[in-house]
């Protein structure tokens, strides 16, 4: 994808880029909808936890297509705002939603989550969780293609704990300071 | 790869944005100062009105044998060179392009404004937003191109004011017109959108050859021996030799697929152009008859001309080939085919004019007025100058060729034969709805 991208010369996305890189001290800022992504399959993850303890349950990475021509650029800050419900069918513990973002797709889970928010489940019920984490100066966000994955973390103190988290939103904003060449 | 892609759509998307404005470009800080009128019978006359090859310069002096241009803005552009280091953080095209098209001879007094707002992408799996906040106003909404039309070489002998020899010409054009999609798109930060056509329209041509010419420039009527005024022609014809000649037009893009992002094919290149091209390069020439008519009329005071060159110019070349270039999806290259080959095509040379007047009132006033069209565009300047002594003091104003008003003033000192002058001009070529003002220098030899 990456190489049709910008192998075929797509005009809007690089005449745009130039014009970006064109305007001095301004900004690149990506705002991207993460959710619409993993909207394809991949916003929610099932838990069966059947013993006390703790255990994680993941979905395939899912990969998101930003644009290129920012691979030198200088990543100024990244906010990853992320809402998700938590439906809960039986047991009680805690369930922890954890978001992944890596470069590539084998090592999504491999790393530290860049955020997570979770909270207390009893019996059936719906909890709505969110949170909000900024990095600073992370190149990882100069690719072009991202890997997220969605994990829920569940510690269950009265199994069987069965449910799933269902990611609700998950904005990505990227600011840049473009650097073409 | 990818710093050569970017770096050839910074070339072309914003070289071309704003080159039209070009012809405001003097050397002559006199005429920078009347807003591009040339009060003198000097080249830019010559070069549009046969008729003038006759008109002896007005015997109040005025033209200069030769002027110098003081390169006071060489200096600014070896203080500022730090800045276009394509790999510093600070690096910006837009200023890079702006001294390609304002080259900085002069010193510019006052810069346009660049844009330097923040860009915005909004992406989603099926959205794709570029806002380009105050940089849209960078993305063209008429065709943006440049091109000029010219005679190198002139070389003949003239008796008695006719004149034969033969002029080499070359004629170059090239425009982009962005499609309704990919306009809208970066000007008006429109989404988008799956399956469509985002594309560039491209119609390049180019041409040269060589022209036996046989011409004629005199006075018909009126004037004493001794004195300037009367009624002159000129008149050319030109029997066109075409060396070579190359055309292409078609469009260029890509089309989206079924999702923008997620898709297995979220987009396939798009190409398809005729490219003509004449054979035999050197030993067919392409073969065509135009010419040259002007006259100008020197009264005292009061002095017009209108001039017009290659009218009629229309170039058969019997030899060309027609080749179609469409980018092939299945192999993701592109196809080159011969459509046709051996066929005849047509080619024509832009007909240029210019009409100017001169209006000498006495008391060291001169006004002076004229509309130039070089084949790509007209422009229109009204200037006057004023002396006292050996002050000049000048003002004036223009229309550019694309339409933006622009204004000019300047003064000058002479001694004896030599001239010095200052001429501040506002320009609109740069990458700016702004303007700028340049201010020149120069020292001329009387």
């Amino acid at each position: 994808m990456r190489a049709k991208w910008i192998g075929a010369g797509t005009v809007a996305l690089v005449a745009a880029a130039a014009l970006t890189a064109a305007c001095g001290e301004g900004r690149a800022i990506f705002d991207v909808d993460v959710y619409s992504f993993l909207k394809s399959g991949a916003d929610t993850v099932h838990y069966p936890i059947p013993i006390v303890g703790t255990a994680s349950d993941s979905n395939p990475p899912i990969k998101v297509g930003l644009l290129g021509g920012f691979g030198k650029s200088v990543v100024d800050t990244v906010t990853i705002t992320g809402g998700a419900n938590i439906v809960n069918t039986t047991g009680s513990g805690s369930v922890t939603f954890r978001l992944f973002i890596a470069a590539d797709s084998a090592g999504t889970y491999s790393g530290t989550p860049v955020l997570t928010a979770g909270g207390a489940v009893n019996g059936p019920g719906t909890t709505a969780i969110g949170g909000v984490a900024t990095l600073i100066g992370d190149s990882l966000f100069n690719n072009q293609t991202l890997w997220f994955g969605v994990q829920a973390r569940v510690t269950a103190t009265t199994p069987p704990v069965t449910g799933k988290v269902q990611v609700t939103a998950l904005r990505l904003r990227v600011v840049m300071k473009p650097k073409l060449f | 790869m990818r710093s050569t892609l970017v770096g050839c759509w910074v070339v072309v998307l914003l070289v071309g944005a704003a080159e039209p404005a070009r012809a405001q470009f003097s050397f002559d800080a006199r005429r920078a100062g009347m807003g591009g009128v040339s009060l003198t019978r000097d080249g830019t006359l010559r070069r549009y009105n046969p008729a003038y090859r006759a008109v002896p310069d007005h015997r109040g002096g005025g033209r200069a044998k030769l002027t110098i241009p003081i390169p006071l803005g060489l200096l600014q552009a070896l203080k500022d060179s730090a800045a276009f280091d394509v790999h510093a953080s600070y690096f910006n095209a837009v200023e890079l392009v702006n001294k390609v098209l304002n080259p900085p001879l002069y010193l510019e007094v006052k810069k346009a404004p660049i844009p330097s707002n923040d860009v915005t992408f909004t992406v989603g799996r099926n959205a794709l937003v570029v806002d380009l906040g105050k940089a849209q106003q960078l993305v063209p909404t008429d065709e943006i191109g440049f091109g000029s039309s010219s005679r190198f070489l002139d070389l003949g002998i003239t008796i008695h004011g006719v004149h034969a020899g033969v002029l080499a010409f070359l004629q170059e054009d090239v425009g982009f017109t962005l499609g309704d999609t990919l306009r809208d798109f970066l000007r008006k930060a429109d989404s988008a959108r799956v399956r469509t056509l985002y594309f560039v329209n491209v119609d390049g041509k180019g041409q040269g050859g060589f022209a036996p010419t046989l011409s004629y420039a005199g006075r018909l009527a009126g004037g004493a021996p001794d004195s300037d005024d009367g009624f002159y022609v000129g008149g050319a014809l030109h029997y066109y030799f075409g060396v070579a000649y190359g055309r292409g037009t078609g469009t260029t893009g890509f089309r989206t697929g079924d999702t923008l992002f997620a898709g297995s094919n979220p987009i396939t290149p798009n190409v398809d152009a005729l490219v003509y091209t004449s054979n035999s390069i050197g030993k067919q020439f392409g073969h065509g008859v135009g010419g040259d008519i002007g006259f100008a009329y020197v009264a005292g005071p009061v002095e017009l001309g209108v001039g017009v060159n290659d009218l009629g110019a229309t170039l058969t070349w019997k030899d060309t080939q027609v080749r179609r270039l469409v980018y092939d999806t299945a192999t993701s290259s592109i196809k080159d085919s011969t459509v046709l080959n051996h066929v005849q095509s047509k080619t024509k040379l832009p007909a240029s004019y210019v009409a100017n007047v001169a209006y000498r009132m006495g008391q060291g006033i001169t006004l002076g007025a004229d509309i130039v069209d070089n084949g790509r565009g007209t422009a229109e300047h009204v200037g006057a100058e004023v002396r006292f002594g050996p002050l000049a003091v000048r003002g004036g104003v223009a229309r550019d060729t694309r339409k933006k008003v622009e204004f000019g003033t300047g003064a000058g000192l002479r001694f004896g034969p030599f001239g010095l002058d200052v001429g501040f001009w506002t320009h609109s070529n740069s990458l700016s709805n702004a303007r700028g003002v340049t201010m020149g220098t120069s020292l001329s030899i009387y």
